[in-house]
C-alpha cells in the first residue's frame, strides 16, 4: 500500500501566516469565494506501489504540498489500476502494453516507467513522458564514444535520467531529500517518478486546474520546469521531457550528454526525436 | 577621481580613521592634502579557500586576505560597518570580522549549512537562510546565536532586507516561492510564485518594490510589496541565460543581472525590466555589488578567481583584479 507523508508544519508561525493569507491578500490564484479549505487534487499511480519510481513520486507530492500549502491546494497519491482507464491524471510505472491499454478519455497518463519509442512516435494522446526514450539513450551513447568518453569496451557506459551521486545544480539537494526520506540512493525511475509529480503540481498551481486536459495542455505549451539538472526542463511535441542524461561507468558518472565537445551549444534536441512520427 | 578639498580640520580629514588621534602636526599636515575620492573597500568571499579578500577596486589591489573559516560564501555588514559577517558554510557559522583590524574575532551559530543571509539596516539582527531545512533562522549578534526559526519553501537560498527595515524576503529554490516576512513579528504576511529556481532579490530605496532572479526561469520578477503581488516577469534574452545575483542602481533606475556560466552582467531597465545591454565580464560569474556613487559594478567571477570592475557609464569591464579562490560573493563597504 502507498503511503503518503503528508508533512503537517503546524508552528504557531506557519499558522499565523496560512490565516493571514488565508484573510484575502491578493496572490497569484485567486482564492475561491468562501473556502477556507485547500483544493484537494488526487494523482494515480498506475504500477507497482513498491517500485522506485512509486517512491520518487510520493517525494514529489510531498514537494508539491509544500509548494501547494501557499496556494490552496493540496494532493495525495492513490493507487489506481490501469485499466479500465478511470479519468484523472495518473503516474506510472508499467509496461508498453498495460500502458496502452490505459489510456482512456478524460486520462492523462506520466509514463515513468517504459523507454519504448513507439510510445514517443505514436503520440497516443494523453500520454507524456519523464523517463527518456530508447532513442535518447542511444543517441547519448553515440555521443560518448564520438567524443571518446569514458570506459574501455563496448557496453561499459550506461546512460542514465539520474544519477545518486550528483551534486550539481541542487541535484545534493534533491539527493539528500530522498535518501533522509528512503534510506537509498535516488535513481533514474525514482527521479523520473518525481519529476512527473513535481510537473503535475506545477502545472496545477501555476495553470490554475486540475482537469486533466487543462494539466495536459499547460505541459505541453510554453511550460519548463527544474529538474535539478541545471537547465530548464520542457515537453517536446511528441510528450517526452527533454533533458540532459549522465553516462555513467560503474558506479561513477563520467560525463553528461549532450556532451559539450560535441554538442556546444548543449542542444537537448540532439537527444531523440522531437515529433510524433507514427509511420515509423 | 576628484581632489577633495578639505577643511584642513582633523575631524573631517578621511585620513582620520587611520590617522593616530593626535593634534599631531603630522596628521594636520597629511589631512591638507588634497585626497583622492577613496571608492569603497570591497570584501570578496574565496569559497574554495577559506578566506575573504579586501580590495581597493580604485587602486585594483588586494590590500589584505583574512583567514575566516571552511567554505566562506555570503557576506553582509553591520549597520555602522564596523562588523563583517561571513557564512561559513563548512562550519554551520557566521564568522565575525572586526573592519578596523581585519582579524576574524568570532563566530555565530547559524544553523545548518548557511550560504546566504542578510542583516537587518537598524537592528543589526541577521537573517540566514537554511538550505537543507526548508527555514530561515533569525540571529541575533548580541545575544550570540539563534532568536528565532521561520519556515519557509523548499531549499531556501536568497534573503533580503528591507532598507525601511519592515520586511525580509526569502527565496525558496525548489517551490520557486517568494516569502514575504514582517518585522520584528517574523510572521509570512505573503508568499509570492515566481519563475522556476528563485535565487536573489534586491529592494528598491523606498522598500516598496523588489526585484528577484529566477535561474532556471530565466527571468527577473519585479514585486509589489504594498499589494502584495507580482507586476511582472520578464525573460532575460539570449541563450541559456541563467540570472543569478542582482544589483539595483537606483538613481539610473537599472538593474545589473549577473549570468552564471553566461558570462556576463545584463543591464536591464528596472521599470520595464528591457534588456539595455549584455556585459561580458569573466567566468561563473555570481556576486555582484555596486560603489556608493553608482559608477562601478563589481563582480565576482568564480572560475576566473577574479573580480570584475565594471564601469557602468561605459558598459564594460575596466580592470580584472585576482583575489583567492571561487569567489562566491561581495560585500561593499562605502568609505
Amino acid at each position: 500500500m502507498l503511503n503518503v507523508l503528508m508533512e503537517t508544519r503546524t508552528t504557531r508561525v506557519r499558522a499565523a501566516g496560512i490565516a493571514r493569507w488565508l484573510g484575502g491578500l491578493c496572490l497569484l490564484f485567486a482564492l475561491r469565494a468562501g473556502a477556507a479549505e485547500p483544493e484537494a487534487t488526487a494523482i494515480g499511480f498506475l504500477g507497482d506501489s513498491a517500485s522506485a519510481a512509486a517512491r520518487g513520486a510520493e517525494l514529489g507530492i510531498a514537494e508539491a504540498n509544500v509548494q501547494g500549502r501557499y496556494f490552496g491546494r493540496v494532493f495525495t497519491l492513490v493507487p489506481v489500476a490501469p485499466t479500465p482507464p478511470t479519468r484523472g491524471v495518473a503516474i506510472a510505472a508499467l509496461d508498453e502494453a498495460t500502458l496502452r491499454a490505459a489510456q482512456g478519455e478524460g486520462r492523462l497518463v506520466i509514463n515513468a516507467g517504459d523507454p519504448a519509442d513507439a510510445l514517443r512516435d505514436d503520440c497516443p494522446g494523453g500520454l507524456l513522458h519523464t523517463l527518456p526514450s530508447a532513442r535518447m539513450i542511444a543517441d547519448a551513447s553515440r555521443q560518448a564514444a564520438r567524443a571518446g568518453v569514458g570506459a574501455a569496451g563496448p557496453g561499459a557506459l550506461r546512460v542514465e535520467a539520474w544519477h545518486p551521486s550528483l551534486e550539481r545544480f541542487a541535484a545534493r539537494d534533491l539527493n539528500n531529500r530522498y535518501r533522509a526520506r528512503f534510506g537509498e540512493g535516488m535513481d533514474s525511475q525514482a527521479w523520473a517518478g518525481w519529476a512527473a509529480a513535481r510537473a503535475i503540481g506545477e502545472a496545477v498551481i501555476r495553470g490554475g486546474s486540475a482537469e486533466p486536459a487543462a494539466i495536459g495542455r499547460y505541459l505541453r505549451d510554453d511550460f519548463s520546469f527544474d529538474g535539478q539538472k541545471g537547465v530548464a526542463l520542457s515537453f517536446r511535441p511528441n510528450g517526452q521531457l527533454r533533458q540532459p542524461l549522465y553516462l555513467v561507468a560503474g558506479d561513477e558518472v563520467v560525463a553528461e550528454a549532450p556532451v559539450l565537445d560535441l554538442v556546444p551549444d548543449r542542444d537537448l534536441d540532439t537527444l531523440g526525436r522531437v515529433e510524433c512520427d507514427p509511420a515509423s | 577621481m576628484h581632489a577633495r578639498r578639505c577643511s584642513c580640520h582633523p575631524a573631517s580629514c578621511p585620513q582620520r580613521r587611520y590617522a593616530v588621534r593626535t593634534a599631531s602636526l603630522a596628521v594636520l599636515l597629511m589631512c591638507c592634502q588634497p585626497a583622492p575620492e577613496p571608492g569603497p573597500l570591497l570584501f570578496v568571499s574565496n569559497e574554495a579557500e577559506g578566506t575573504v579578500s579586501v580590495v581597493d577596486p580604485s587602486a585594483g589591489v588586494v590590500t589584505a586576505t583574512i583567514e575566516v573559516g571552511k567554505r566562506p560564501r555570503g557576506l553582509g555588514l553591520s549597520p555602522d560597518g564596523g562588523v563583517l559577517y561571513v557564512a561559513l558554510g563548512g562550519e554551520n557559522a557566521l564568522g565575525v570580522v572586526d573592519v578596523a583590524t581585519l582579524k576574524l574575532t568570532g563566530k555565530l551559530d547559524a544553523g545548518s549549512d548557511p550560504e546566504a543571509f542578510a542583516v537587518h539596516p537598524v537592528s543589526g539582527q541577521i537573517y540566514v537562510s537554511n538550505e537543507d531545512e526548508g527555514t530561515a533562522t533569525v540571529i541575533d549578534p548580541d545575544r550570540g546565536g539563534p532568536v528565532a526559526v521561520i519556515p519557509v519553501g523548499i531549499e531556501p537560498e536568497g534573503v533580503v532586507v528591507s532598507p525601511v527595515g519592515d520586511l525580509v524576503l526569502v527565496t525558496a529554490e525548489a517551490t520557486s516561492t517568494v516569502h514575504v516576512i514582517s518585522v520584528p513579528q517574523h510572521e509570512e504576511v505573503a508568499t509570492l510564485l515566481v519563475g522556476a529556481r528563485p535565487r536573489e532579490a534586491v529592494f528598491s530605496a523606498d522598500g516598496k518594490t523588489a526585484y528577484v532572479t529566477s535561474e532556471i526561469g530565466g527571468e527577473v520578477a519585479q514585486l509589489d510589496l504594498a499589494a502584495h503581488r507580482i507586476v511582472k516577469r520578464v525573460k532575460i534574452a539570449g541563450d541559456a541565460v541563467k540570472p543569478k545575483g542582482i544589483a539595483l542602481l537606483a538613481d539610473r533606475g537599472e538593474l545589473f543581472v549577473t549570468t552564471g556560466r553566461g558570462n556576463s552582467v545584463v543591464v536591464l531597465d528596472a521599470a520595464s525590466l528591457e534588456t539595455l545591454a549584455t556585459i561580458p565580464v569573466g567566468r561563473r560569474v555570481w556576486g555582484i555589488g555596486a560603489s556608493p556613487d553608482e559608477r562601478f559594478v563589481y563582480t565576482a567571477d568564480g572560475i576566473d578567481d577574479a573580480i570584475s570592475v565594471v564601469d557602468v557609464r561605459a558598459r564594460r569591464v575596466v580592470r580584472q583584479i585576482p583575489v583567492g579562490k571561487r569567489p562566491w560573493g561581495i560585500a561593499v563597504l562605502p568609505r
